[in-house]
């Protein structure tokens, strides 16, 4: 079977992953603001008995390697990886993006413009020529709509059909300096000029539109009533759905107990599956709704071209912690999961930029820390539960300003990055990407709750059944309260001086969601049922200043093992990792010290 | 012909840039974006620490520092026909 190698290629926020997508059935994440994609991305599929390879490349303006993306971008075509570039064109912004496309003609490789987004162009009634567009680049140009999948099989075609006639060239990638560039976007405007017929401006919708969200004085305001909002509707809602989450939990623990004891099941294995698996699992199961109306407002904030602005209008603020507003991307990523988050830092241009953000993002509470919050506030501030839960948000973007304001005042050589970045046109978000970017956060829920937390309920069950002695009947001969209770002295200046909170602490490692599903297993409470959980707390003297510090150690301590592996990654730094971690831990334990001793006073 | 910052600039004005006096890396980084000697801007948007310039069909959200290093002046009378760009030989 033949066998060829595409490659897409163009400016940032043009549709690039779309069009990917719809190629190749993959659900790579896509949203509307530039950057998104950070990572080649391939994948094959078969057309005609031909397999095609595709690589999806990140967004770039040009080839002069300013940024990691374009050095990827770069090297790819340099060493001749792909038969024919396809560079995706958002012909609604024909003009920046043709520069792109001058350069890589100019590579000598086999180029096919695929002129995407010709829906908006049309409705914006702009014309564009394309026969004399393609007599002016001398290149096969293929007008394209990746969302609406027209125009795909022309575009395959003609790539095939090329690659027939087409002869290996001579890869050679320039690099533009002043003069080139102004040759470059001179003979584009000669271009548009002939080409493109009404490009009259008719984006009125976006510019009415920032007219408020990015005004002066309202901007700023509005983006945090947003936030709040966000997080308000997180709790409110996914409260009142999880209520009847619970009571259907509880039904099917009582379900799954009745029948174990009814067929002869042993109590040692009746226990480990209603006391650890159900207890364990279930319990993180009924945050669900919570985490899905996160996600939901994340996806709509970001598919509706809002977050690009919000670099802007954070800019002052991200300035006077020596960062560019860009790094306010990746913190707000960071609400949801500080995995991704610490990735889309790559939008940094500098290193020092993008440990210093990495510095931060655990102080977003992510959507992991959330089952906590609930949790403790739920059980502990009545119905101040809500504002307890909103107050994390807000401690953790105190404290992250703090850092930042600490650390850039240390460091007298911080050259700041100075922002840069464009502003798509707002669009109403797409239903099917905000249900795929949905469904994908809900898989990888469920996955962790199948997974790590299923894993980590057994084995903390095992810790805490099994001792020195053998199995055990109370859980404080068990090696669980060995180990915590080595932690005790160290937790109680912090008012969590008590094993089970150590042993749910450390188990928090491998998941935040773990330390609510062990808890439940370590004082023995019956699934989800969070007033006998509460009885239990209360008894052993845990009140309600405890559990806000168990919320504001949780908040700020270590990140999950996933996060760690991930900082480690990009940053090829053991030592920045592990500095990191020890950073995190101390920060958690004088944040959390200082309010225990203030309020306990 | 009078010249300014691109800072002192008016919100829905209309200007052409003059010059561009930002580092090298910065500067590069303008050029590939189509900030140009000569290149037609509007103003769309000012804020204390930055604003956002309509620059080839595009918008652009610029720190104020690289507004206070870019030169612009007014366009002239017979240079308004074109929408959108316009560059003198």
């Amino acid at each position: 079977m033949k066998e060829l190698n595409l490659a897409f290629i163009g400016n940032p926020n043009c549709g690039k992953t779309t069009l990917f997508n719809a190629y190749t059935g993959a659900n790579l994440k896509v949203a509307n603001w530039p950057g998104v994609t950070i990572e080649k991305k391939e994948e094959s599929f078969d057309y005609n008995d031909i397999k095609i390879n595709v690589t999806d490349l990140p967004g770039i303006y040009s080839l002069n390697s300013y940024s990691i993306e374009e050095q990827i971008s770069r090297k790819y075509i340099e060493e001749g990886n792909a038969d024919i570039i396809i560079d995706v064109i958002d012909a609604s912004s024909l003009e920046r993006n043709l520069y792109l496309a001058l350069q890589l003609i100019e590579t000598g490789q086999a180029v096919i413009l695929a002129l995407n987004m010709m829906d908006i162009v049309k409705k914006r009634g702009m014309k564009i020529n394309i026969n004399k567009l393609e007599d002016k680049l001398g290149v096969k140009i293929i007008p394209i709509s990746a969302k609406n999948r027209s125009g795909l099989d022309e575009l395959m075609e003609t790539a095939i059909e090329i690659s027939y006639s087409n002869k290996v060239h001579n890869i050679r990638v320039k690099i533009d300096n002043e003069q080139d560039i102004t040759k470059k976007y001179d003979y584009i405007s000669q271009i548009i000029d002939e080409c493109v017929e009404n490009k009259k401006d008719r984006e009125k919708f976006t510019d009415k539109i920032d007219r408020i969200l990015v005004n002066k004085i309202i901007g700023l305001p509005i983006f945090i009533a947003i936030m709040s909002i966000v997080f308000l509707l997180t709790f409110t809602v996914g409260d009142f759905i999880k209520e009847y989450l619970e009571l259907l939990l509880e039904l099917f623990s009582n379900k799954v107990l009745y029948i174990l004891n009814n067929i002869g099941i042993g109590p040692a294995v009746t226990s480990l599956i209603v006391d650890g698996i159900i207890s364990g699992v279930g319990g993180i199961l009924t945050f669900l709704p919570n985490i899905v109306i996160l996600f939901l407002c994340l996806a709509l904030l970001e598919d509706s071209g809002y977050m690009a602005r919000v670099a802007y209008i954070m800019n002052g603020i991200m300035q006077k912690l020596g960062l560019s507003g860009k790094a306010c991307i990746p913190m707000i990523l960071g609400f949801g999961c500080s995995v991704p988050a610490v990735m889309a830092t790559r939008t940094l241009k500098s290193e020092k930029d993008r440990r210093r953000t990495m510095l931060l993002i655990p102080c977003m509470s992510c959507s992991a820390k959330l089952p906590i919050y609930v949790l403790f506030a739920g059980l502990f501030f009545g119905k101040h539960a809500t504002i307890v839960a909103l107050s994390m948000y807000l401690i953790g973007v105190i404290v992250a300003i703090t850092i930042g304001v600490i650390t850039q005042k240390l460091d007298k050589n911080i050259k700041r990055e100075k922002l840069i970045v464009e502003l798509p046109e707002y669009k109403i978000p797409d239903f099917t990407t905000v249900r795929k970017y949905v469904g994908e956060k809900v898989k990888e829920y469920l996955e962790k709750a199948g997974s790590i937390i299923f894993i980590a309920s057994i084995i903390l069950w095992g810790v805490l059944n099994i001792g020195p002695t053998g199995f055990v009947e109370n859980a404080e001969q068990s090696f669980g309260a060995v180990i915590g209770k080595l932690l005790v002295p160290i937790l109680k200046p912090i008012g969590l001086g008590y094993w089970q909170i150590a042993v749910s602490l450390i188990s928090g490692l491998s998941a935040k969601e773990v330390v609510v599903a062990s808890i439940n297993i370590l004082y023995g409470v019956e699934t989800s049922n969070s007033a006998q959980l509460y009885t239990i707390l209360e008894s052993v003297g845990f009140e309600s200043l405890n559990a806000l510090c168990l919320m504001i150690f949780c908040l700020l301590y270590v990140p999950c093992i996933a996060t760690m592996a991930t900082v480690k990654n990009e940053t090829k730094s053991n030592k920045f990792t592990i500095k990191l971690i020890a950073f995190q831990i101390l920060l958690a334990w004088i944040v959390t010290a200082v309010i225990y001793q203030i309020l306990n006073f | 012909m009078r010249f300014i910052n691109l800072s002192e600039g008016i919100t829905n004005e209309e200007y052409i840039i003059q010059s561009i006096n930002v580092d090298k890396a910065t500067k590069s980084r303008l050029q590939v974006l189509g900030i140009l000697k000569e290149t037609k801007i509007i103003i769309l948007n000012k804020r204390i620490n930055g604003l956002i310039i309509k620059v080839r069909g595009t918008r652009l959200g610029l720190d104020k520092e690289i507004s206070k290093l870019i030169k612009i002046r007014e366009v002239r009378e017979n240079e308004r026909v074109k929408p959108c760009f316009y560059r003198k030989s």
